[in-house]
């Protein structure tokens, strides 16, 4: 069973989430939270596996609780951030501070379901076109690249920018799906971060690859 | 390498471009240099006391006549088409003023003047020092003959080689220098004044914080009800047959998101039409017509000003009177038709804006919203170096809110 936190200031959005949510067998709300202040108390308590954070909220906003919650434990919740709008300038900033992935809340219950069972299965939920794009409109100057990649690592980061899965990036470059994962797992220790979202972000504002 | 650029840089392609656009304007120098030499001529083989005054009195012709050509619209306009053209530099990225004032004429006026000095300058250079440097070379290598009367005569062709070479040298980079300063001169007397600068970037701002304004509006409004349709309108499809009751609420709920998103809509887009051409923003000399628009939807208002408040900037006198407005729009929401108390002071470089009415009677029916006008007044504050206070006190329900005009 995953666990669902729901973080939303809008009542109305918080019921709509929890009965998309609650209606699924293997989901269950264990609770919901007002704005970003009550996230870590209640995480520490509760532990729940995925943490729906609006971003916009009174008080502490879902970027500055997604630092607090990433802090705050060894093996965080996952944050998936739960956005009205994509070229928001703030799901930016929560998915550069660690969040695992965003959703419009225009996204259909089917699509926010099938995000949440994503993450909670540890891995990042990737728009490609719109992190690039987001990240086009947040990056003045690329920062300075301290790593270096082997040849194929840097093409399986490319890869992974473009949304490709291991699958894929395995049948692209004719190699095992377990060598893909190792070469992953390299690219991640050299750019250390903590996962596949983080390691794109990483790669465009150091200008690896051009946003545009 | 560098250096050698740096010295060869003046003997470009721009400097014999501008010294087209010198030599013109020393063109139309002869004839003004013609009417300054009339009185001199007519004085000719008098006293040196008569001669001085002629001088002086055909210097003063010379410049009234300059002055009097200078002034006319069309050479401003000619001048702005043979710089840009001749000259380039930095004018030709400048935003000329079709319309100008007086001060922009007189601008205008000295780089005329200013041309044709300089163009009588580089003229005579052409005349004189250009052929003479000529005529020295040649004389050096014994191809020409220098007159007899010359003190040059007879002197070493070293000397002669190197006086050639000091003309042709001090001529084209004297050409370059004057150029140069011209290029120079050109968008500062020919472009936008300061104070047209100043009101465009003014303009500008102004129109860009405007747009931000609007845009912040429609996504916290709109946007936001939008979702709740959404997400609310997705649980009901999900549960429509699980759970009907929950659906029904949903329905509900989408139902009354909906009409308050039309309603936030109506009211963006009424801002958008009532804003009119730009620089006609609303600011708190407009309050009178504010606090009569209020009372016209109901609202008792007893207004008190103090101090210079239609003396303030824009940008701040703007967002004053739009935290204003938001708040009489509040209390009407939430309150009703009631007596509301406004209050605005200017101390110093501080405004204080006050809005007061009595908390409604009976609790507000549930709509989706959530402090969105309070934020949005509190970061208005916020860029004018000043917070935002709102609370309920003995049944009343204050706003407070400070400005800074150095912030």
């Amino acid at each position: 069973m995953t666990t669902v936190l729901i973080v939303d200031d809008e009542p109305l959005i918080r019921r709509g989430l929890r009965a998309v949510v609650d209606a699924e067998d293997d989901l269950e709300v264990i609770g919901e939270a007002t704005d970003g202040t009550e996230v870590v108390p209640f995480a520490r308590r509760h532990r729940p596996d995925v943490v729906l954070m609006d971003v916009r909220m009174p008080r502490i906003d879902g970027i500055r609780a997604t630092e607090l919650l990433l802090a705050a434990f060894d093996e965080p919740p996952r944050v998936l951030v739960v956005t009205t709008f994509e070229n928001d300038e703030y799901v930016y900033d929560a998915l550069r501070a660690g969040a695992s992935g965003f959703l419009l809340k225009r996204a259909g219950p089917e699509q926010v379901v099938e995000a949440i069972r994503v993450v909670a299965r540890g891995e990042s939920l990737l728009f490609p076109a719109a992190i690039r794009s987001m990240a086009g409109n947040h990056i003045g100057t690329p920062r300075v690249r301290r790593w270096s990649l082997t040849e194929r690592e840097e093409e399986v980061l490319r890869l992974v920018a473009q949304g490709a899965s291991n699958l894929e990036i395995a049948e692209t470059l004719f190699i095992t799906v377990e060598t893909v994962k190792t070469h992953v797992s390299n690219v991640l220790a050299k750019l250390g971060v903590r996962d596949r979202l983080q390691a794109v972000i990483e790669a465009y504002e150091t200008g690896f690859i051009a946003t545009r | 390498m560098k250096p050698a650029r740096l010295v060869l840089r003046p003997l470009g392609s721009a400097t014999w471009r501008r010294w087209v656009y010198l030599v013109l304007g020393g063109a139309v120098f002869t004839p003004f240099l013609g009417v300054g030499a009339y009185p001199s001529l007519l004085a000719w083989g008098s006293g040196t006391g008569a001669i001085a005054a002629a001088i002086a009195g055909g210097t003063a012709l010379m410049a009234g006549a300059i002055a009097l050509t200078a002034t006319l619209e069309a050479v401003r306009q000619l001048e702005v088409v043979a710089a840009k053209q001749l000259l380039r530099g930095p004018l030709v990225a400048e935003l000329i003023p079709s319309s100008v004032s007086g001060a922009d004429r007189v601008r205008a006026g000295t780089f005329f003047a200013l041309h044709l000095v300089c163009g009588g300058l580089v003229g005579a250079g052409t005349i004189v020092v250009l052929p003479s440097g000529v005529t020295f070379l040649l004389g050096a290598i014994g191809v020409a003959d220098l007159s007899g009367e010359s003190p040059w005569q007879g002197q070493p062709p070293v000397i002669m080689a190197l006086v050639g070479l000091g003309c042709l040298v001090t001529f084209a980079y004297g050409t370059a220098g004057l150029g140069a300063l011209m290029s120079w001169a050109a968008p500062r007397l020919l472009g936008r004044s300061s104070t047209a600068r100043l009101a465009e970037m003014e303009r500008v701002t102004g129109e860009l914080s405007e747009r931000n304004r609007l845009a912040r509006d429609l996504h916290d409004s709109v946007g936001h009800a939008l979702s709740v349709v959404a997400v609310q309108a997705g649980a009901a499809r999900k549960l429509i047959d699980a759970d009907p009751e929950f659906a029904r609420e949903s329905l509900a709920a989408v139902e009354a998101a909906a009409s308050q998103a039309l309603a936030d809509l109506d009211g963006a887009l009424a801002t958008l039409r009532d804003e009119g051409p730009p620089g006609r923003r609303r600011t708190l000399t407009d309050i009178d017509s504010l606090v009569s628009q209020s009372a016209a939807a109901g609202l008792v208002i007893d207004t008190e000003l103090t101090g210079p408040i239609t003396s303030l900037p824009e940008p701040l006198s703007s967002d004053a009177v739009m935290v204003v407005q938001e708040a009489l729009g509040n209390a009407l929401r939430h309150a009703g038709p009631v007596p509301v108390t406004l209050r605005i002071a200017v101390e110093g470089d501080v405004v204080r804006l006050s809005v007061s009415n009595p908390l409604p009677t009976e609790p507000a029916a549930p709509r989706p919203s959530g402090g969105r006008g309070l934020r949005w007044m509190a970061e208005r504050a916020r860029s004018h170096g000043g917070t935002i206070d709102a609370q309920a006190v003995d049944g009343q329900w204050t706003l407070e809110a400070t400005m800074r005009v150095d912030a």
